[in-house]
């Protein structure tokens, strides 16, 4: 049987390395950092299993334990401004959407870390990750219906953003 | 535009840049590499606790380990051999008291001729021993004296490098006793926490030459070992093969890969401090020219072992076929734990997916040709990526044998148990032909 968890656990870890890793990346800005950020995520949550503690949903788990490890390695980017952005040559709401296309995945990771922390997470988990509101409350250790109310003026927020750029 | 197009307008480019977030990810190889590390430490820190180890179906409980029963008359016949030896010393000292007094009298000459008796009294008993394995009723004598007595006069480096033979013979005597269909469950266990004990004795001399500055040593004496482990297994897995994956090589096959996971693990905490410290240009030859030798070894084990287990390998290639892209042309590939970039030419074409092993090699040459251009560091870090990947197809491949070692087991069960149904089953035939006699 514990075999079997030893498997699951690495099979989670191939399932889930991209997305511990992304997460890492929205909030830290660093490569390398967020690498070692993720990998110490994985190697602490199976220290919690070796100690007998019973994990309910491991992703769930695998993004408290790199949220609350971020927490203690936070680093504010320099970049994350949106003029910054702009000098790259992403022009939010462009006549030419083709140029949303010529974003990459670094300049979308900047921008949508510039919400709010407290929206960022909400929006981040559910839009990018797919976790639910259930799964959302559990990682950041609010209730479900503060999480639904963040996500929703997240929306509103990011809105007023583009609309900005619009001006 | 109206108020409904702006919505949806926005609603799109938000959810376009959700897509282009979601490419963030890890590279292949530094995906390989994480769970190398991840891997590593799992089999380090397994989930059951030391004092109940599984083997198979049944948990063996190894609260207090068992005293061998043959220690103790072994140990009876040592120390009767070293009173012989003590008496008979005295008896020459007092013949020759008067002739040769000087030397006698010298406390060192004493002890080496002590040493000497003992050996020579005792050396039938000693050299005996040299061929015991565990269970054997000279193993103690081996293990506890033979080997003990060696590594007394032995230090520094060569201490170290004494107590690396000792735990290739601990596992060497495991691969013996599977030869020899000895290797039962009690034995393979008591195997396994002797194998445990040995290496933590090497890890923990290796820490003290690490700590003293001798990475150079340290690295050359860890890449030794992973070698030879690496070749013990190979031998391993052939008799496995030979012998039909039969229980007491499996067993084997399970001490060998914890050794050679717990040998992993103290390979990538001495590379993390080479990264870390100040060495020479001479420091820095050796360790790649280490890792240069360990990385050939083990491509070269993996493609002898791909002759027997093409299925496996093929299984293997196949699951962990690589998508990235890559461009054409030069690119710049970011290293496992350097900020800065290589840059090296990479001519694959985009839509050509990459197994592992072929990526394997391509660092290897990459990591050769640096060598030999007097780039160690560059060289080392392309080597050490090469053989984190063979590290991760080890694995995998285990996985898959275990896999297929347990379908074997379940389907021999299956066998057995309907054999065991078929003898249950009331003979009719017999039942009729007594009918017929009545």
């Amino acid at each position: 049987m514990d075999k079997d968890f030893e498997r699951q656990y690495l099979e989670t870890y191939k399932s889930s390395a991209d997305a511990i890793f992304r997460y890492c990346f929205l909030r830290l800005g660093d490569r390398e950092l967020s690498r070692d950020i993720a990998q110490e995520t994985f190697t602490k949550a199976w220290q919690y299993a070796v100690r007998g503690e019973k994990i309910d949903n491991i992703r769930a788990f695998l993004f408290t334990t790199a949220r609350n490890l971020v927490i203690d390695h936070y680093r504010r980017k320099k970049e994350t401004s949106l003029d910054n952005l702009v000098e790259q040559g992403f022009e939010i709401g462009a006549e030419d959407e083709a140029l949303i296309d010529k974003l990459d995945g670094k300049q979308a990771m900047t921008f949508l870390s510039l919400m709010p922390e407290k929206y960022r997470d909400a929006i981040y988990l559910q839009y990018v990750e797919g976790l639910s509101i259930k799964e959302i409350a559990e990682v950041t250790g609010e209730t479900e219906n503060n999480i639904s109310v963040r996500i929703h003026r997240g929306l509103q927020k990011l809105r007023s953003i583009l609309r900005s750029q619009n001006e | 535009m109206n108020k409904d197009q702006e919505t949806n307008k926005e609603q799109d480019i938000f959810y376009k840049m959700v897509e282009k977030a979601r490419e963030v990810k890890l590279t292949e190889r530094e995906k390989t590499a994480l769970f190398a590390h991840v891997d590593s430490y799992i089999r380090r820190n397994p989930l059951e606790s030391e004092s109940k180890v599984q083997v198979e179906n049944k948990v063996l409980r190894i609260k207090n380990p068992v005293k061998s029963p043959f220690w103790d008359n072994a140990a009876s016949l040592t120390k009767k051999t070293f009173e012989i030896s003590a008496k008979k010393i005295s008896a020459i000292h007092d013949e020759y008291r008067g002739l040769g007094r000087m030397t006698f009298h010298n406390s060192g000459f004493r002890v080496a001729a002590a040493f000497a008796l003992i050996l020579v009294i005792g050396g039938s008993t000693s050299l005996a021993a040299q061929g015991a394995l565990p269970g054997d009723f000279l193993y103690p004598v081996k293990v506890g004296f033979n080997e003990e007595i060696k590594s007394v006069f032995l230090f520094g480096r060569s201490d170290v490098e004494y107590q690396v033979e000792r735990t290739k013979n601990r596992i060497n005597e495991v691969k013996k006793l599977a030869e020899q269909n000895r290797l039962s469950d009690e034995v393979s266990v008591r195997a396994a926490s002797r194998i445990d004990s040995q290496i933590s004795k090497v890890t923990k001399d290796l820490d003290n030459l690490a700590n003293k500055g001798d990475l150079k040593t340290v690295y050359e004496i860890t890449s030794e070992l992973e070698k030879a482990l690496r070749q013990t297994d190979g031998e391993i897995t052939r008799l496995a093969v030979e012998k039909n994956s039969d229980p007491q090589t499996l067993s084997a096959k399970r001490i060998t890969r914890d050794l050679k996971a717990k040998t992993v693990e103290t390979r990538l905490s001495v590379e993390e401090k080479i990264f870390t410290s100040q060495k020479t240009d001479e420091e820095m030859k050796s360790i790649a020219m280490a890792k240069y030798e360990t990385v050939k070894s083990a491509l070269a084990d993996i493609e002898a072992a791909s002759l027997t287990e093409i299925s496996i390998i093929e299984e293997v290639s196949v699951s962990a076929i690589l998508t990235d892209e890559v461009a054409v042309g030069s690119t710049t590939l970011l290293m496992a734990d350097e900020p800065e970039a290589v840059d090296i030419e990479i001519t694959t074409m985009t839509e050509k997916p990459i197994d592992p092993l072929t990526q394997a090699k391509e660092l290897f040459s990459l990591g050769e040709e640096k060598l030999n251009n007097g780039e160690y560091n560059e060289a080392f870090k392309l080597l050490r990526d090469a053989g984190a990947i063979l590290d991760t197809l080890n694995t995998e491949t285990e996985i898959l044998q275990e896999e297929k070692e347990r379908q074997v087991k379940d389907e021999t069960d299956a066998e057995l148990a309907k054999e065991v149904e078929k003898a249950e089953e009331p003979n009719f035939l017999l039942v009729e032909n007594k009918k017929t006699a009545e």
